[in-house]
This record gives structure tokens, sequence and C-alpha cells, in this order.
């Protein structure tokens, strides 16, 4: 955004000074947070350096048990969020351009809704279907698969939309492809951006939620920063350190993933 | 490669209240250049794309080399169709789109690859194979895509208004090198157009569409010189359309232009339309004469006069140069007629004394 904008204020003769101050100021405005939380949590309670709040953390077993359950639940919700998005996705833009604009108000719902009703309706509706999950933690998979829809589900619509789905398809299958590896093939290498994006977002809001897994009281990441906020103040601020370099790699990784696909080189 | 034949027998399709195909039948020899022309929503490429199996239909069977294909899904029936918009998949380079059938089909990777170079060379695109879809012109890209729908070897060739998104002159040359390709390969071809031109260029038989059916089939002289009915004749080229009386059982008085010399069928006395191609007629200048000049259109190698009767009606007259010496707007002419009327129909209906149509 800083380069956009200095871009444009070269051609007036602002230029270099100008474009540095901006990146300072934002570069600021993001790191001296992080960088007086790094400080906190690495002093100890006579004032010198110690990294006793990380070695107390990492000796946690259920610092360990909740990161562990969260990205399994962020892994998980991240394949259902596939699994559904794309197909709908892919089938009512190329086949119900109708169904297409009722999708779009569906995926809107959870926004809408507040997330505990949604929920208590979720586990009034599929009591049946989902009892064996009802216990595990793993029923937060489906929920926050849904709960993000509004982001994943229009973040890939958007793409698919963008990529003229239905004479590509036309063509894939006049060349003897089927649905299958006409998805594969010909959509997906051209979707890719869109769906690291839409995953991402799913991926995010999964490894983030708090309300639901405290309500149905699941030890989630998120739920093991609160609870050790309330007891150790050097250890929270470590916590989300951490956190935010777990956040962080994954989605760098991703990010440059999707620049290569975005040159087309597959 | 396999020689195929296509027939359609019958063809069905309603959107709603509105009949796409009514009844539409046809058949493509083999190796033969097979082109449906027709006003836009006359259903000619619905009529394309449930040959590829794109579109279901109601009823009607199409049959390659007499088999039934009209159960077989999409990607089992062996088409090779080129789209007016290219539809090339993005992200893979000229090669790669060629070789996308064949690596569907299984076909080894050291026979797609001399394959792939082998149309590239027929569509004369040997050295763009590593580039992208983007990075080719959009004449550029269809000859990729016609590539591409070839290398399949398909029983038939099915084209859906290929030119239609392309510039005038690209067009042209195209279409002629569509021909080339297309009487090389020896493939029996659909050509989908609305562009009448385009049409009697690059076809052996047309098929001229009109409300989901065929109107005419017949070779591009035929459906020119002799059309059927009146659709026709107005559709393909430019037509007069003259409103006028029966003197003889070989001519036609229309009021204010003189006699025509016209096989009507009818006795004297009755109303008739004639339709006549402006190429058909001539002017000489004539100070007494009882039509005006209006406009005089260059168009390169003839001119296009545009003459009015005293009662205001217009018609239109193609002359070459030669003839246009001397001739001017505003000036009095005559009019004479060089060859035959397309049709003359019988008119119940009241007679304006001239009406023209083009």
């Amino acid at each position: 955004m800083a380069t956009v904008a200095a871009t444009g204020l070269d051609e007036v003769g602002v230029g270099r000074p100008f474009r540095a101050a901006v990146l300072v100021l934002v570069a600021g405005f993001f790191l001296i947070p992080v960088l007086a939380s790094a400080r906190y949590s690495l002093l100890g309670t006579h004032g010198h350096i110690t990294l006793s709040a990380y070695r107390s953390l990492f000796a946690d077993p259920n610092f360990w048990a909740s990161l562990w359950l969260s990205f399994k639940i962020a892994v998980g919700s991240m394949l259902l969020t596939a699994s559904l998005v794309v197909p709908t996705s892919i089938w009512v833009n190329s086949r119900s351009p109708r169904l297409a604009r009722a999708m779009d108000a569906i995926s809107l719902l959870p926004l809408g809704v507040p997330s505990v009703v949604v929920v208590l309706g979720f586990l009034g509706a599929y009591h049946g279907l989902l009892s064996i999950l009802l216990s595990s933690p793993l029923i937060l998979v489906p929920i926050y698969a849904m709960l993000a829809l509004p982001y994943s589900y229009r973040t890939f619509d958007t793409a698919v939309r963008a990529l003229q789905v239905g004479p590509l398809t036309d063509a894939a299958h006049s060349l003897g492809a089927g649905w299958i590896a006409t998805t594969l093939h010909v959509l997906l290498p051209n979707l890719r951006v869109g769906l690291l994006g839409s995953l991402i977002l799913s991926g995010a809001y999964a490894l983030g939620e708090f309300v639901v897994a405290s309500l149905l009281s699941f030890n989630t990441f998120p739920v093991y920063i609160v609870q050790i906020g309330l007891t150790a103040a050097a250890e929270a601020v470590a916590v989300s350190l951490v956190a935010l370099l777990i956040a962080f790699l994954p989605l760098s990784v991703i990010t440059l993933a999707g620049r290569g696909g975005s040159k087309g080189v597959v | 490669m396999e020689r195929g034949e296509l027939q359609l027998r019958n063809l069905h399709k309603s959107y709603g209240a509105a009949k796409a195909l009514d009844g539409l039948s046809l058949s493509v020899g083999a190796g033969e250049l097979v082109v449906l022309l027709g006003p836009s929503g006359c259903g000619k490429s619905t009529a394309l794309r449930a040959v590829a199996g794109l579109e279901s239909l109601e009823a009607g069977s199409i049959l390659v080399n007499s088999q039934d294909i009209s159960r077989l899904k999409a990607s089992k029936r062996n088409m090779g169709m080129v789209f007016q918009n290219y539809s090339l998949f993005p992200h893979q380079n000229a090669r790669e789109n060629i070789e996308f059938g064949l690596k569907i089909r299984k076909v080894a990777p050291a026979s797609r690859r001399k394959r792939a170079g082998d149309l590239l060379e027929l569509v004369g695109l040997q050295d763009f194979g590593d580039r992208l879809p983007h990075q080719l012109s959009g004449g550029q890209q269809q000859r990729v895509a016609l590539a591409r729908a070839l290398a399949i070897e398909p029983a038939v060739l099915l084209l859906d208004e290929p030119l239609s998104a392309l510039d005038a002159k690209v067009r042209v040359a195209l279409r002629e090198e569509i021909r080339r390709i297309q009487r090389e390969v020896g493939i029996a071809t659909l050509f989908v157009t609305h562009d009448q031109e385009e049409a009697l260029a690059v076809a052996d038989r047309i098929g001229v569409m009109r409300a989901g059916r065929i109107e005419q089939f017949g070779s591009p002289v035929e459906i020119y010189a002799s059309p059927a009915t009146e659709f026709v004749a107005d559709f393909v080229g430019r037509v007069n359309r003259l409103g006028g009386t029966v003197v003889s059982a070989s001519a036609v008085e229309i009021p204010g232009v003189g006699q025509l010399s016209a096989e009507t069928g009818l006795g004297p006395g009755a109303p008739v339309n004639v339709l006549i191609r402006p190429e058909q007629l001539g002017i000489r200048e004539n100070p007494e004469g009882s039509l005006r000049i209006v406009e005089l259109g260059f168009m390169g190698s003839s001119f296009h006069a545009r003459v009015a009767t005293e009662s205001g009606a217009a018609l239109s007259v193609t002359i070459s140069p030669e003839e246009a010496l001397g001739l001017r707007p505003g000036i009095c002419a005559d009019l004479f007629q060089r060859g035959p009327v397309l049709l003359a129909l019988p008119d119940q209906a009241t007679l304006s004394p001239v009406a023209q149509l083009d």
C-alpha cells in the first residue's frame, strides 16, 4: 500500500523521504507493541533479562496440548472448507447463476446471526447426526468451517467469478475431461490464489476463535491464552508472541506459494 | 484420422416458452464444411452445443458415422470444439493447451509433444509454443484453440462463431486459414456464424436457420442465387423488394420504375412482390428518367447507388466504377435489369408502390 501511494507521489515530486517516512510510521505502528511485549515477556521480577516465562510456558503440557488441538481443528476446518466451498462455488457459477446469488446470501448468514445462536442451533439441528462427535473438540471443525464461510466462501467465489468458469469447463469437457479432471487440471490451477486466500481465512478463524470454544469448554489455544493471562502475566505475553509467530510462519509460506501460482508457472 | 459423418435428426429444445430448436435436421458429409447461418437467437449455437453435448435435448438424435451419440456425455463424444472467446486454459502455454486432450487420454509424453509440435506447425505458430495465452494476439489464440481441438483427432470439428471476436482483417485471414486446415485434415466440420459473407466464403454447404429449424440447405451459390424463401434472400446478401403487378407470363410492372422480366406463374393483373439483388440492376443517366440518384457510396471495387422513385421509395443498385463516371447524387436516371429476379411472391396485401428492403 505504502509503495503504491509513493509511486504516485513520485510523479508529483514528493519522492523518497516521504515514502521512507510512511514506511517507518507503518512499521512502527505494528512493531512497537510487539517489541514492547517481547521486552516485557523477557523481564524477570528483578528487572533483568530472563527466558523463564518461555521456559515455564514450553514446560507446560497444557500449552502443547491446546496448541496441537487448535492446529488439528484448523487443519480440519480448512479441509472441510475446501471440500464444501470449491465444488459449490464452481458448480453454482457454471450451472446456475440464480443459485449463485442465493449462495451469496447464505454464505453471509453467520455474520448476521450471533455465533452463540449459530452454535446452539447447529448442535440442536445435527444432534443425531453428530452425536459421536459431540463430546469431542472436533465438533468445532464443522462449526468453525461454517462460521468462517462469510470470509472463505466469498474469497473463493470472487476468484471463480473472475475466471469464466463456464467457457473453460465447456472446453475441458469437449477435450474429454470429466468434472473431476476439469476441476483438478483446469480450474484449480487458475484458482490457486483464491483457494489459498479462502483457506487462510478459514484456518486463521479456527486458530483464533475463543467464544464458542470457551462456551463448549474445550481447551483450544485461544482459551489457553486467556486462562494463562488470568494467572501469569509474563507467560500470557510470551504465549501471545509465540502465537503470532505460529500464525506468521504458515501465512508467509502460503503467500509465497500463491505468488508463484499467479505467475502461471505450474 | 477417422473420417466422420454427422447427422442431426429432428432436434428439439426449448428454453421456457421459446423454442431454440424446432425439429432441426441436417447432415455433414465426411470432409465437408457445413455452415449454420442465421440471425442471433435462431438456435444455431444451441444446435452446435447440443452436438458437442454441452446442451441437453428434449428430442431428436445426433449420429456420428450412423452411431447415436446423443446420450453420451460431452467428454465422451470426441468432438473438437472451438469457441468464440477462445477458452484457452490461462495457466498453460500454447503447447500444453494443445496437449491437454491427449494428456486426458493418457497418450505418452513423447508422442504428445510430437503431435503438439505438428499442430503448432499446421496453424503456423511453431515458434509460439511456450507462450501463455495472454501473451498471444486474439488471432493466435484462436489458432491455438483450433490446434487444441484437432489434437484429439476428433470425429467432427465444431466451430462456434470462431471469428466473431477478431477484427476485420484477421477475420478474413483466419477464415481462409481455417478452410485450408479443414481441407488438409479432411474433417467433417460444422461452423456456426451470423456473418453471411463469412458463410459464403468458407462453406461447402450452408444451412440458413430461422426459429430453430433449417430454412434452406444448399451450396453457397444456391443459397445466394436461388434463395428458397424471402427470409433467405433477405438474410444472405442485399436485396430489393419491389411491389408490382403481373403484366405477362414473364414481366412485372413496377410503378415508378418500369418493367422487370420475371417468371411469376401468375395471371396478368395479379399483385406481386419481386425480390432482386442490387447487382442485377443498373442505372444510366437520363434527364427524362423517372428515378433520382440519392447517394453514391464508393465500396472499393464498386459503387453502391441509392435511387428514389417519384413517390420517394428507395432502392439499391450496385454499379461498376466505369458506370459510375458522370453520375452524381441529384441527377435523374433510368433503371435497367441485368439479371434474373430472385423470387416473385404473390401479394394479397394492399400494395405499396415500391417498398425497399436491404
